[in-house]
């Protein structure tokens, strides 16, 4: 039995086998990216032992397939077991040896990075430090203790410790954690307060809107004013707007193949609020149509001078907060301590692509020594600091990305981003970093740029993107992309070995034929 | 029988094969499991100031820089002017605002109309525009200058005003440069207003001069605490930076803010005093401000007003107990304030917490 067993590992059907399953593999795995996401395509079908079930062109195949670990060890075991049995070690076969030796460290290499390799990024604005980076994919839940003058004290629970929910017990945590409800990815929103009215705008930015009215001395700093408004013609309704003051750009109206701007401003010198209607076709010098709320108030219905159309304001509060209509999905955790009383979760589905990353949040009861606390809600897109006290001490509670900390920092001092003249083709993106490393006294200043990451302490760091506002902010901000990969250097020795085995193999035969070529026949006479 | 004499290396590299693979694969499927971490971290640095551009929608407080002329006074920034300025001379007054507009889009005419009605002047019509109106450059930027005279004084005791404004619109922007007062001194003044306008920059970034009292962003510097469990956090109003509220009950209440200002904001008196005019108490004297308590905290004092009386606001009796913590140039104020009961029962957890706050980058 062992002797078949062996002689199936040694074969060469084997390895013709796995090497045509590789091929399927990775084309199946290739056209599944566009299904599945880039990252969970990888992990399903390269980073596993056994893939069940895949997708093709947009179907689903119920079928097992081997995945990219299994293929790999086995061809690791194909290639090792015939190496031993068939090959024997002699001067004549040591070019063989050593490609082979080349080849095994190379698949040894890519188990190593697929398994050990960490990806994050640091991102910095200009002037700011930072210790840590920010996985890609992972999140933590933390309990920071802050007492100490100098550090912090964290306690990190992975993200997936919350997915399976129950309660989570450890001694070297502070407190006990009941995961009431977890969402692997949601948006916060406001619960609008009971009397907010759907504005039911049919077109613009606020369609899904609620409006809640303040009393006069009700104090809230998002306070605005705020319309809706109806546009109407001969040809019918063009569209219910919610117009507001404070910061909204102008909405827009399509009417007569032409597009209007439509505002909100609070002009005391001209009487109050007024809806605006401008013509951004007019020039820069035209006048915009201006309706003030003195009366509008009197009469909804108003006719506009320069346009043929009429506006029906059909409500108007003079201070008033929008909030964002809850989708009919929408919960309500019963959130009792921390920073999210009145706040609504919106569950989303997880998204897989690689420019989007899943937002979770959880309901968490913690309980200290068995006696409840209250309930928490913890969201890795909400930054609001969160505290709860447990033992005479007191603790910052967090759901955030997954942080890998080093023992030294890195300070942005600039960062530029030059583009070719005149065009907006990227030229070069340089971020100048100042690394400090107290423990080994060493501090100094070094540019990372595109193709020149700076290896640093086992860690390289990748200039790989920026802030997409960086045109509007006095701080640029960079973002590094920062991989550990215990064996970076492998690849790189197994191409040598394996080049060196090569020529080996190539100069024993080259001389070989030399010496047996035979001599060069005489010179006719 | 090659492959028998084959067998014994084999089988025996095999198996040597199959522990390192057993080994390396459960240490590489250790790497990977995660688990429940436990470390020290330095404390962090305090976060920069997030530097975007001021939204000229009203995302940010527009400004300007400038070089106000001799004899002019600062009378501070207003929720509406970004500055303000008077004058005084020879009994006659003026004063200078200048107000940023999102988006302004009245007519020239408009505008014109508009203080002629304060200045009691009929309408001018399109025509007579041209009349009030000339034009004038601010920091590069074309605009126009408004120049409108009241009717002169009918009787004893009545002066004649006057308004000049300049009107320059700025990346969706309309500042407004108002110089009103007396007409004479008005006339007098216009060739310094003139120069003050060629000193305006127009601040495109959050550097230069503070333009109110505005409390620090909520990321920049805030200190830690204690917070007592009860406290549950609302929604801060407008200048507040952070806001809790504990119920008693019948839906009874108090309310915990924590704000920040720049310099004394005033100093221990004025605010003191300030607290009890909102219970409807007088201001203190010396012999009062003396015997107020002092607490030690980490780092620092706190001077605590403690207060009760009845709202002016809500006619229900009230209490208020404050804390006042000059901080490197700043000052914090921590304020309890609601029904009496209440405040009671909250006030040891009220001092705790303000004796538990810790300032940043102490």
């Amino acid at each position: 039995m062992r002797a078949k067993l062996l002689a199936v590992l040694c074969s060469l059907k084997l390895t013709l086998v796995l090497l045509v399953s590789g091929l399927v593999v990775v084309f199946i795995g290739t056209v599944a990216q566009a299904d599945e996401g880039l990252y969970y395509a990888q992990a399903r079908y390269f980073k596993s032992w056994v893939v069940s079930g895949f997708s093709f062109f947009g179907h689903k195949v119920p079928l097992p397939l081997p995945g990219g670990y299994l293929i790999g060890t086995l061809l690791l075991a194909n290639l090792t077991a015939a190496h031993i049995q068939r090959l024997k070690v002699s001067w004549k076969k040591s070019g063989i040896l050593l490609t082979h030796a080349g080849l095994i460290l190379l698949l040894l290499g890519q188990l190593g990075t697929d398994m050990l390799s960490i990806e994050s990024a640091m991102r910095l604005e200009e002037g700011e430090t930072k210790n840590y980076s920010e996985d890609f994919q992972s999140n933590e839940l933390v309990f920071i203790d802050t007492s100490d003058p100098k550090d912090d004290s964290v306690v990190s629970v992975p993200e997936s410790f919350l997915a399976r929910g129950g309660t989570i017990a450890d001694k070297r945590m502070p407190l006990e954690v009941r995961v009431k409800h977890y969402w692997p990815n949601c948006d916060l929103e406001e619960r609008p307060p009971a009397g907010s009215v759907p504005a039911a705008a049919t077109h613009g930015m606020f369609t899904n809107r609620v409006v809640h009215a303040l009393k006069p001395d009700d104090t809230d700093s998002r306070a605005r004013a705020a319309a809706v408004v109806e546009f109407t013609s001969s040809k019918g309704s063009h569209g219910t707007f919610l117009l507001a003051t404070r910061g909204s750009a102008p909405q827009l109206l399509e009417f007569n193949g032409s597009i209007y701007h439509l505002s909100m401003l609070f002009a005391p010198a001209l009487g109050g609020h007024q809806i605006v209607v401008a013509d951004p076709g007019a020039g820069r010098d035209a006048d915009p149509e201006m309706v003030p709320e003195s009366e509008f108030a009197k009469h909804p219905e108003v006719t506009l001078k320069r346009l043929p159309l009429t506006m029906r304001v059909r409500g108007f509060w003079p201070r008033c907060v929008l909030y964002r209509e809850l989708p009919k999905e929408a919960v309500f955790p019963e959130v009792t301590q921390g920073a999210f009383g009145g706040i609504a979760i919106a569950p989303r589905p997880i998204v897989k692509d690689m420019e989007n990353r899943n937002l979770p949040a959880a309901e968490l009861e913690l309980l200290d020594n068995g006696k409840s606390l209250g309930t928490w809600l913890v969201a890795v897109s909400s930054s609001a600091r969160q505290t709860v006290s447990a033992g005479g001490k007191t603790y910052e509670v967090a759901m955030r990305f997954r942080r890998h900390y080093t023992p030294y920092s890195f300070t942005l001092l600039k960062f530029t981003h030059d583009k070719y003249r005149g065009t907006e083709i990227p030229k070069d993106f340089r971020a100048r970093v100042r690394v400090e490393h107290p423990a080994k006294g060493d501090a100094r200043e070094v540019d990372i740029w595109m193709n020149n990451p700076l290896r640093y302490e086992g860690l390289t760091y990748f200039q790989a993107s920026f802030d997409k506002d960086n045109d509007q902010r006095e701080r640029k901000v960079t973002i590094l992309q920062v991989v550990s990969n215990p064996s970076w250097l492998t690849p790189y020795f197994a191409c040598v070995i394996v080049g060196v085995g090569l020529t080996v193999q190539f100069m024993i035969h080259f001389v070989g034929f030399i010496r047996k070529r035979p001599a060069a026949a005489p010179k006719a006479a | 029988m090659k492959l028998q004499h084959a067998q014994t290396p084999a089988r025996h590299a095999a198996r040597i094969f199959a522990r390192a693979a057993l080994v390396v694969a459960c240490v590489f499927a250790g790497c990977r499991r995660d688990e429940l971490q436990v470390y020290r971290v330095p404390k962090p640095p305090a976060p920069v100031v997030s530097a975007a551009k001021a939204d000229p929608h009203g995302g940010g407080r527009p400004h300007i820089h400038s070089k106000a002329p001799a004899g002019w006074t600062d009378a501070g920034a207003t929720r509406t002017r970004v500055a303000n300025f008077s004058l005084t001379r020879d009994g006659q007054s003026a004063e200078i605002a200048v107000m940023p507009f999102p988006g302004m889009g009245g007519t020239d005419l408009q505008f014109v109309n508009l203080w002629r009605e304060q200045l009691k002047l009929p309408a001018a019509t399109e025509e007579e525009l041209l009349k009030f109106m000339t034009r004038i450059v601010v920091n590069r930027q074309q605009g126009k200058l408004f120049d409108v005279t009241g009717p002169p004084p009918s009787g004893e005791g009545q002066r004649q005003d006057r308004i000049i404004v300049a009107v320059v619109p700025v990346d969706g922007l309309t500042w407004f440069f108002k110089l009103t007062g007396d007409a004479a001194l008005v006339d007098k003044e216009k060739p310094a207003f003139v120069e003050f306008l060629k000193t305006v920059e127009f601040a495109d970034d959050e550097h230069g001069p503070s333009t109110s009292p505005a409390p620090a962003t909520a990321a920049a510097g805030m200190p830690v605490w204690d917070l007592p469990a009860a406290w549950k956090e609302q929604q801060p109003p407008d200048m507040i930076l952070r806001s809790f509220a504990s119920t008693g009950d019948a839906g009874k209440k108090v309310d915990i803010t924590v704000s920040k200002f720049s310099g004394p904001a005033g100093g221990v008196q004025a605010n003191a005093d300030r607290w009890r005019t909102q219970v409807g108490l007088g201001p203190m004297d010396a012999a009062e401000l003396a015997k107020l308590p002092v607490l030690d905290l980490a780092a620092g004092k706190a001077t605590l007003v403690d207060v009760s009386g009845v709202s002016a606001r809500t006619g229900e009796r009230t209490r208020i107990i404050g804390a006042i913590v000059p901080d490197r140039g700043e000052t914090w104020f921590f304020k309890l304030m609601g029904d009496v009961d209440v405040a009671e029962r909250e006030r040891p957890s009220f001092v705790k917490f303000v004796q538990s706050v810790k300032f940043a980058a102490q």
